[in-house]
């Protein structure tokens, strides 16, 4: 089974909400192990002033304290309560589903840079194996 | 007319879920919501909160069927704890943290199926603007 490790001896809270989220959702979906090739993002809630960033590879996911070691594949940025939203908005092909309220919602708030992701067109693919391995849905 | 109930204490733990059941927002938002939850006020001797204290909430299908403070061990069977000291609570209460960035920044600790708390994260934040509803007495604050 894949692990999910703390690179910090104290993660902060967001490494601590994001990392175990990842682990439960490996745990109660083995199937999403499939989706750790590498990839790396961070991840930012500026109300908050935390930030993490978490690196995939094939059986292993880290998580570290900052926008920490090699520059990261994308960057997201976003209020703490629409990074905990953005996990249980409906997907389709790893994307917000534009067919839902939620999704279109997401959609406009991307528009209006509320949330940014920087790296997004070029990393498309492991962004939406990212929103997989997040989603709660 | 009755007098504020002082937090925490029993009598607050009673207003509040007298609150969440009269709560449509609540009972929406938790409609398949199963599970019990306790909150941990830690310790602040310094603030009147001489010991850990832990408030039980048996929550199930958008009502709260009872809360109690209970001991430790009885607390931690609970399906999910948030734990934060005594004057984190305060914050909370008083609409000054917003919980979700209090754990964000991990200021509350949450113990529990992390996907489900996402899942009901608005049935979490209504809890929380009930609790802001409850006349409240901080036990910090009384008088003399």
């Amino acid at each position: 089974m894949a692990t999910v490790e703390y690179v910090d001896d104290e993660p902060n809270g967001i490494a601590m909400m994001l990392g175990g989220l990842i682990e439960a959702n490996l745990a109660q979906h083995p199937e999403r192990e499939a989706l750790l090739k590498p990839m790396a993002v961070a991840i930012t809630a500026p109300d908050a002033g935390v930030s993490v960033t978490i690196r995939a590879a094939p059986g292993r996911v880290t998580v570290a304290n900052g926008v920490a070691g090699p520059p990261p594949d994308l960057q997201v940025r976003a209020d703490s309560a629409t990074l905990v939203e953005l996990s249980s908005v409906p997907l389709s092909l790893g994307l917000p589903d534009l067919m839902t309220k939620e999704g279109r919602a997401v959609n406009r708030r991307l528009l209006k840079g509320e949330i940014k992701v920087r790296g997004m067109v070029r990393h498309l693919g492991k962004l939406a194996r990212f929103n997989k391995l997040l989603s709660v849905r | 007319v009755g007098e504020v109930p002082e937090f925490p204490s029993e009598e607050w733990l009673n207003e509040y879920v007298e609150r969440i059941n009269g709560s449509a927002a609540y009972r929406e938002a938790a409609a398949t919501w199963e599970g019990d939850v306790t909150y941990v006020f830690e310790a602040e001797p310094d603030k009147g909160i001489p010991e850990d204290l832990w408030a039980w909430l048996d929550l199930w299908h958008g009502e709260c069927r009872a809360a109690r403070l209970v001991p430790a061990e009885e607390g931690e069977k609970a399906k999910f704890i948030i734990r934060a000291p005594y004057s984190r609570w305060k914050e909370v209460i008083k609409r000054e943290l917003d919980p979700v960035k209090g754990m964000m920044q991990g200021k509350l600790k949450l113990k529990g199926d992390l996907p489900t708390i996402v899942r009901y994260v608005k049935a979490a934040n209504e809890l929380v603007n009930i609790a802001g509803t409850v006349p409240t007495e901080f036990v910090d604050e009384k008088p003399g």
